[in-house]
């Protein structure tokens, strides 16, 4: 592939050029992705040799790429002038996140950025987390709805080079923004004419508060470039696609985290022994769970002891209770994170439908359970047992602890949701783990009800 | 609060005119996604309020749009396909029965059907078919003023003027220009002295995923798509996010055991199509998991024996846990191209297995201590309580390292095969580590006890 071509170029030039010059013209004819990429292999004299060969603008570019702790850790290696200047020429929601990760040394840096850079930065880092304030940039153009096109064409070819986002234009009367323009739109129009008259008028636009996802999903869903952010009716920022594409694949990659694992999936280049401290924890909380199961079947072991063919089916049932709870878990976790479920009444449309769903699976299932378990016991079983009660069990025992853990599924990440619990706690592993507890209990006590067996 | 507004003009309304005025300002995705839920009726007052411009667009955005089309008659389908983008009608024109689709293309202008062709040549899920051929170039060597013209006179045509792009006369790309920088450059001067040279670009063969992780990487608003050097289309990112975000959700679907992507308002019979097959599937897989068991009925012959049913849960439950985080680090990790050669793979496979060893070692021991802890608790003196500790801890210990491995092994092994990876579903591979594990689990209680009974 291309990417690991210039990947392996790049580690090469930095190794063997030798003149600051020559590597920076060299470096020039890559994209700054694909040097961020090749940073975090470069030793600390390849990457001084880097900081030597480009310019602050350069630099910026490439930390922008860079994951904010990386960029926070090799900026701390550049003296805090070079520093500052890398940091006022980066996009201001970029600059933000990094000097949000420098923790003590920032104000350092703060103090030494010009006054309108310190004004900008302090504004946005104002917002919370997670609304779209925090992640707009303020590099867009906004014109006048009462100025001419030509007016509009002159200011546009004088602020083009200082703005990231040209097209669409944004447009505002007495501080409030009433319309967008497509450049499209301004380059045919012919003076005399005013903007309001070749401007949408009707666009879409998002809150300072609202949540990012919010805004991202508006911009996948109509197909916007740049979305303008809005206070009071004022135009205070934009978030454009890239940015929300970054937003949206997170989000669903966080998704499957909580699903999926213990601890983090984004691992990548964090150490095996951080990895490891976040992962045991858990995994020692699920081993105690698993000897609290051990202990409710130990309750059952004589009735094992009594018909040992119970003890063939447990792992099928259990893994079977656990797939539909993770099932459950799935769709639930997605329209939580989605913000389907924001309301009492769509909560409890969605509970019914799972429970639905839950019926009708675990009773096709439970007919299917009975009729392997009937085939496999006439091939394998021996004649003191009766096999029809046996499979009668296990059917029975699918269908009601599918249904249960199909409900848990649902259920328990609502509620973790509601009281603000860490979501790793309600993660797939942890549901799992629980739905055994329930279907081994399920499934010993109809074999204690229906065999007769009592202690 | 919109879906409730459209359905209330919809019924309310009886004007078409004033319906017209009071829907335009919606945007066509809102209405898209509010056409399922309409009767025939409603959606056929959709269809005389708009124009075809503004249905296309709607169209565009739904799903099973050649449902809705069959209730138009083929001059209409005809005249609406012609305003959509050519990837979109392309889409749609496959959608439809043959029959529908090829008497819709003879009505085509011949200008249309050429563009359509081009497209309609590369396979599904190549960069060629995602591409868009609605673009803006110029000749090399003519002037920047020259070029401002192109622009302007093409413009409402072209599905972006914001990255245009110079070709030779083979139809070579040579470079791509920013608007911004042909708007303050001042004439005479020749596009190539501005254009940039060092552009991506993705080839109309390349995978599609493969485009949109360029296009995601590199922050490309416009991506060029070439064939032996010729610009052929381009990638937008609109379109890229779109098939960026239908990956994802796939891979999040087939992970949790889902055929499909399954969205929280789906119907009931919808859901369970999607749930039951995987459900099945696994069902059967795991009677080989209680035939493996069955090989074991021996050791719970033995009274004293059965004691080990007890810890097949936890033991199974663990090590399921184990193999389904590294697979999905692990089918993250393909997703994102970063296991495309063998020194990345191995030392990934390497550090699960180092993870795997680690997390094994530490649950091992805090099995054993907490086994025995549980078994004087029971007050079972039946048996060896020592002897029992070590089995269960050992086959912890052993179980979680081979999960971990086989989870990370076996997407990667699909991926080599060309396999999409995440066939490999956590309960997939759970079921597959239930397997190893309870083989792990009462070999070692035969060796350990039994053999010694």
């Amino acid at each position: 592939m291309q990417e690991l071509k210039n990947y392996e170029q790049i580690l090469d030039l930095v190794k063997n050029e030798s003149s600051v010059f020559n590597l920076s013209q060299s470096l020039k004819q890559y994209h700054p992705y694909d040097i961020a990429k090749a940073f975090l292999d470069f030793s600390k004299t390849e990457r001084d040799k880097i900081y030597q060969a480009l310019s602050h603008e350069d630099l910026a570019d490439i930390f922008e790429y860079l994951d904010e702790v990386d960029a926070a850790n090799f900026l701390k290696e550049l003296d805090i002038e070079h520093g500052t200047s890398v940091l006022s020429e980066m996009e201001v929601d970029d600059a933000v996140d990094i000097i949000n990760e420098l923790e003590e040394d920032a104000s350092s840096y703060l103090e030494n950025l010009e006054l309108e850079d310190q004004k900008e930065i302090s504004y946005l880092s104002a917002y919370e987390e997670d609304t779209a304030g925090s992640i707009m940039t303020t590099n867009y153009l906004e014109v006048d709805a009462d100025w001419d096109v030509k007016e509009a064409m002159k200011y546009l070819i004088a602020e083009a080079n200082e703005a990231e986002i040209v097209d669409p234009l944004f447009v505002s009367r007495n501080n409030q923004m009433v319309g967008v323009l497509d450049l499209k739109k301004l380059i045919i129009a012919r003076t005399p004419k005013k903007i309001s008259e070749i401007m949408e008028e009707n666009f879409s636009f998002v809150n300072t508060n609202d949540s990012i996802i919010d805004a991202s999903m508006k911009i996948s869903n109509y197909d916007i470039y740049a979305l303008p952010v809005l206070e009071n009716q004022k135009l205070v920022g934009i978030i454009t696609m890239d940015d929300a594409l970054d937003v949206i694949k997170d989000e669903v990659d966080d998704d499957l985290e909580k699903m999926a694992s213990i601890g983090e999936i984004k691992e990548g280049r964090t150490t095996l022994f951080k990895t490891l401290a976040a992962r045991i924890p858990w995994l020692i909380l699920l081993l105690i769970l698993g000897l609290l199961t051990a202990n409710v079947i130990g309750a059952y072991e004589d009735v094992i002891k009594q018909v040992t063919t119970l003890a063939l089916f447990q792992t099928l049932i259990l893994d079977m209770a656990g797939n539909v709870g993770t099932q459950s878990l799935a769709v639930t976790i997605r329209g939580l994170s989605r913000k389907n479920l924001d309301s009492k009444s769509k909560t409890r449309k969605h509970l019914l439908k799972e429970l639905r769903i839950s019926i009708i699976n675990s009773f096709l299932l439970g007919i299917l359970a009975f009729i392997v378990s009937y085939i496999f016991l006439l091939v394998n079983g021996d004649e003191t047992i009766n096999i029809v009660m046996i499979c009668l069990i296990i059917g029975l025992a699918i269908f009601i602890s599918l249904i249960l853990s199909g409900l848990f599924g649902t259920l328990v990440p609502i509620i973790f949701d509601k009281l603000k619990i860490d979501p790793a706690v309600a993660s797939g592993p942890f549901i799992t783990t629980l739905n055994d507890l329930i279907s081994v209990t399920v499934y010993f006590s109809l074999a204690i009800i229906l065999l007769g067996l009592y202690k | 609060m919109k879906k409730t507004y459209i359905l209330n003009q919809l019924e309310k309304t009886k004007d078409l005119n004033t319906l017209r005025v009071n829907l335009t300002k919606l945007h066509p995705y809102d209405i898209a996604k509010v056409f399922p839920i309409l009767n025939e009726e409603k959606r056929k007052k959709i269809y005389a309020i708009f124009d075809d411009e503004k249905l296309a667009d709607i169209f565009s955005y739904l799903e099973d749009s050649s449902i809705y089309l069959q209730e138009l008659n083929r001059e209409k389908i005809a005249d609406i396909i012609e305003e959509m983008e050519p990837d979109d009608a392309v889409d749609t024109l496959g959608e439809m029965p043959q029959s529908t689709s090829e008497a819709v293309y003879e009505l085509l202008e011949k200008e249309t059907q050429e563009e359509l062709a081009v497209l309609t040549q590369y396979e599904e899920d190549t960069a060629g078919a995602l591409m868009n051929t609605n673009y803006i170039f110029f000749p090399s060597g003519i002037d920047v003023k020259a070029a401002m013209k192109t622009i302007v006179k093409e413009a409402p045509e072209a599905e972006t003027i914001n990255t245009s792009f110079v070709v030779d006369e083979g139809g070579h790309l040579l470079g791509t220009i920013d608007l911004k920088k042909l708007i303050v450059t001042k004439s005479p001067c020749d596009v190539d002295v501005i254009m940039n040279t060092n552009f991506q670009w993705a080839n109309v063969d390349q995978d599609i995923e493969e485009a949109v992780k360029i296009i995601k990487d590199y922050d490309i608003f416009e991506l060029p798509v070439l064939e032996n050097g010729v610009l052929k289309g381009i990638i937008t990112m609109d379109d890229a996010t779109d098939a960026l975000i239908e990956v994802a959700e796939e891979d999040y679907a087939k992970f949790a055991g889902l055929t499909e992507e399954e969205e929280i308002n789906e119907s009931v019979s919808k859901s369970i199509k999607k749930r039951l097959p995987w459900l099945s599937i696994l069902l059967i897989l795991d009677i080989f998991v209680t035939i493996i068991i069955s090989q074991f009925e021996y050791l719970f012959t033995i009274d004293s024996m059965t004691i080990l049913v007890i810890f097949q849960p936890m033991i199974l439950g663990l090590a399921g846990n184990c193999g389904t985080q590294s697979l999905a680090v692990t089918i993250r990790k393909i997703s994102n191209y970063e296991l495309d050669k063998s020194k990345p793979i191995f030392a990934h496979i390497g550090r699960e297995l180092s993870l795997g060893l680690i997390t094994g070692l530490v649950l091992g021991l805090a099995s054993f201590v907490l086994t025995i802890i549980l078994l004087l608790l029971m007050k079972n003196n039946e048996q060896n309580i020592f002897a029992l500790a070590i089995v269960v801890s050992v086959a912890l210990f052993v179980s979680v390292t081979v999960a971990n491995t086989v989870g990370a092994l076996t997407p990667v092994l699909l991926y080599k095969c060309g396999v999409d990876p995440a066939v490999a579903s956590g309960p997939f591979i759970t079921t597959i580590n239930d397997i190893f594990s309870i083989t792990i689990y009462f070999t070692l209680a035969t060796l350990l006890i039994y053999n010694f009974l």
